[in-house]
């Protein structure tokens, strides 16, 4: 394969992963800015490997890597303590991540199914979820603009994610993706 | 709701305590809740990217940026190299004003900026002009700056450099110390240039290690490539290639030599052990895959690191000369025989024992052995200099250790520990002319009294080397695969070896035959017996050797030496009784 459509093909396998790699940085750094400079910082690095024909034999695994040290130097970077605590469990997260790697096109069904999902849901249900992840709301945030106590809003989302999770089995497992 | 979810709603809040997040860590140890840990995230992930993308589509006039959340979807690799153009041109916008040539990211310790504005404490943020001085006072203090091309530096404890913008390119002046640099690469005519008082070092693109002595410069190259001239002698210069180091002194330049190791330290992830309050931070290297095989359990290799890598940044024992041991995981090694490796680091420069084992080492090793699959048959320690005595002490207390591989490690004097280094399998290393702390007759002195307590000691000695025998020691053809064959409770397999295969007991002597094998390329030289008290002498033959031994009623035993061509020697012990 040429060195052109070499980097084109391991370009298109870091996009087509985005999705993951976003939800590991973004479950270990809160602050959505950060979690995307975070990615792009990855994405510079990992673009900046293939120009200089590192050997990248899995872009997952080397991606989560970086990002995993990305995270570290940020959390070093705001409090020491949090790098000695949380450090295990980011490896544990990490291993979650890898243990799944081998069912990509799984993940990528998964996702289609979920925003079938989500296109299906009623608006009311649509507007409590986009407060929480799109304007990174708190459920006391949340609650206060519709009238809700917190633990209303929290019992509503872990609801909602609940009916999710049961559509996507539902969706994938009628062969619905394949219509 | 069952726990895992209530804390996987936490985690999604941000709103885990400390002990949540060990709690979580804690289920997390089995498959089941971490394929659900998977799932939840993909879903928060995938609902997040939907809601954003809608927002996005709805201001069809707003520019996609950093987090608009869309943008990746046409990302292709064109894109990404405006992308990185860009990012870089921002930073040079905003970077590069007043003479600004950098900003410090990270700050640990006592580390010192001057300015023309006078001295003071930098943090992370702080803006560093052209001819900044940087200096780290103590042991344990590092300071790391980005200048505007994203070229990054890190400056280890005792350090000082002054980094200067000059019509010719960037000039990093370093008195002393120890700087590591990952430098991007430099327009054509304008290369960066390393200054010490012994060398200069011109890179055009690289990632590099400098380590600067009164009168000699060490230089390491990691990417890319660095010439590296003698300031004495200015004819006098050496092309470093990447996975080359040269050493330039007032004599000139030596050629670069022997090839670094090739697994890359970010690879390695990071953890701590804890006990009684004290902290021990630790990096660790997880073979490729292990998982996929459920059934198998693999090797584990501890390193404990020389006195030049003690503190807390966790990042200096696998930096340098100390990353030599990472030698053995080569890629043809991990390839053959997959192992993990864990490197310590030790906080303070008493050392790895002081009187007692350090007091969190066994709960490192409780750790690993706890969340991974780990052959606990199979436990083995290493180390370099003050590692390399630490190695011999926690063995010598910590009975799970099958194995242990002191590199220029002193001696350990209890006759308890000397009895349980001779049922387990040992290679030692020293360079007979190292004069520091841990001198040569320390290691003779110790396989010397395990071979006369009936132990089978590989110990290679080299005669032109002082200290500085890591990379010489790690690099040994056949190290490796000799450590993965040893197993707890099980004499010492493998080469080099020594064996007894016939004794004859006679009146006053003892007839003994057997082989010695030697690694391949190191062919045996001679092979003697002692028996101690001065009383020692050749066999008929060497490889197939014969040897009529006198003996004494107090006589215990009968050691076999084979000495091959590369100075290492190697025994079998006759126990008389």
């Amino acid at each position: 394969m040429a060195a052109g459509g070499k980097t084109e093909q391991i370009s298109r396998e870091f996009v087509a992963d985005r999705c993951r790699l976003m939800a590991f940085i973004h479950s270990m750094v809160k602050d959505h800015h950060t979690a995307e400079d975070i990615f792009q910082e990855v994405w510079l690095r990992f673009h900046r490997a293939i120009e200089a024909d590192e050997e990248i034999q899995d872009t997952a695994k080397w991606c989560r890597g970086t990002a995993r040290n990305l995270v570290l130097h940020h959390w070093r970077s705001r409090s020491r303590s949090r790098v000695v605590a949380n450090s295990e469990l980011l490896d544990r997260m990490e291993l979650a991540f890898e243990e799944q790697d081998s069912s990509r096109e799984f993940w990528q069904q998964r996702e289609e199914a979920l925003r079938h999902c989500l296109d299906g849901l009623p608006e009311k249900s649509r507007t409590v979820l986009a407060m929480k992840y799109d304007s990174q709301l708190t459920a006391e945030a949340v609650g206060s603009r519709l009238g809700k106590s917190p633990g209303a809003i929290m019992v509503m989302l872990t609801r909602l994610r609940q009916a999710l999770e049961e559509c996507v089995t539902a969706r994938m497992q009628t062969g619905a993706l394949s219509e | 709701m069952s726990r895992l979810t209530t804390l996987l709603d936490g985690l999604t809040e941000d709103t885990l305590s400390d002990a949540e997040m060990a709690d979580l860590s804690q289920l997390l140890k089995d498959a089941g809740p971490r394929a659900e840990l998977a799932r939840r995230l993909h879903t928060d992930q995938v609902i997040a990217t939907y809601f954003s993308e809608r927002a996005a589509a709805k201001e069809t006039h707003r520019v996609p940026t950093a987090t608009s959340g869309i943008w990746y979807r046409h990302i292709s690799a064109a894109a990404a190299t405006l992308l990185a153009v860009v990012g870089v041109y921002f930073l040079l916008a905003h970077i590069n004003r007043d003479g600004v040539i950098g900003q410090i990211t990270e700050v640990s310790g006592e580390t010192t900026m001057t300015t023309r504005h006078g001295t003071f404490r930098p943090t992370a943020g702080t803006r560093v002009t052209s001819d900044a001085n940087l200096a780290t006072l103590d042991g344990r203090s590092t300071v790391a700056m980005v200048l505007a091309d994203r070229s990054s530096m890190r400056l280890s404890a005792a350090t000082q450099a002054r980094v200067s913008d000059t019509p010719n390119g960037t000039r990093v002046f370093v008195s002393h110390g120890r700087l590591t640099a990952d430098i991007t690469r430099q327009l054509e005519g304008r290369p960066m240039v390393f200054v010490t008082p012994s060398a200069e070092a011109t890179v055009l693109g690289t990632k590099l290690s400098l380590t600067v002595e009164r009168d000699s410069t060490r230089l390491e190259v990691v990417e890319g490539r660095v010439r590296l001239t003698g300031v004495a002698d200015r004819s006098l210069f050496a092309d470093v290639q990447a996975g080359q180091y040269a050493v330039a002194t007032s004599n000139g330049v030596a050629p670069p030599a022997r090839t670094l190791p090739s697994v890359a330290t970010s690879l390695f992830r990071y953890g701590s052990a804890t006990n009684g309050g004290m902290v021990l931070p630790y990096r660790y290297y997880v073979p490729t895959n292990y998982y996929a095989d459920t059934a198998r359990h693999y090797p584990m290799i501890v390193y404990l690191h020389g006195i030049g890598a003690c503190g807390t940044d966790n990042e200096a024992q696998l930096e340098g000369g100390r990353a030599a041991v990472l030698q053995l995981l080569s890629p043809a090694n991990q390839t053959d025989q997959p192992c993990f490796l864990v490197a310590p680091q030790c906080p303070t420069t008493i050392g790895w024992f002081y009187g007692a084992p350090h007091p969190c080492m066994k709960a490192l090793v409780d750790q690993m052995i706890a969340a991974y699959p780990i052959d606990t048959n199979r436990l083995y320690i290493t180390g370099l200099g003050l590692g390399g005595a630490g190695a011999w002490q926690h063995a010598g207390r910590d009975p799970r250790f099958a194995t242990v591989v002191p590199v220029c490690g002193s001696k350990h004097t209890n006759d308890s520990a000397i009895a349980t280094f001779a049922a387990r399998s040992v290679w030692a290393f020293h360079g007979a002319l190292d004069l520091t702390a841990t001198p040569v007759s320390g290691t003779r002195e110790m396989v010397d009294r395990i071979r006369r307590a009936g132990g089978a000691v590989i110990y290679t000695e080299y005669p032109a080397l002082g200290h500085d025998i890591g990379r010489t020691a790690y690099g040994t053809p056949g190290l490796y695969s000799w450590i993965m064959s040893q197993e707890l409770g099980r004499p010492s397999q493998g080469v080099p070896c020594v064996r007894i295969t016939a004794v004859s007991p006679l009146k006053n002597s003892v007839r003994l035959s057997g082989t010695a094998v030697a690694l391949p390329g190191f062919p045996i030289t001679s092979t003697v017996w002692n028996v101690g008290a001065g009383l020692a002498g050749p066999t008929a033959g060497t490889t197939n050797w014969t040897a009529d031994v006198t003996v004494r009623g107090d006589t215990d035993c009968i050691v076999i030496v084979a000495r091959d061509s590369g100075n290492t020697t190697f025994n079998a012990v006759y126990r008389r009784r």
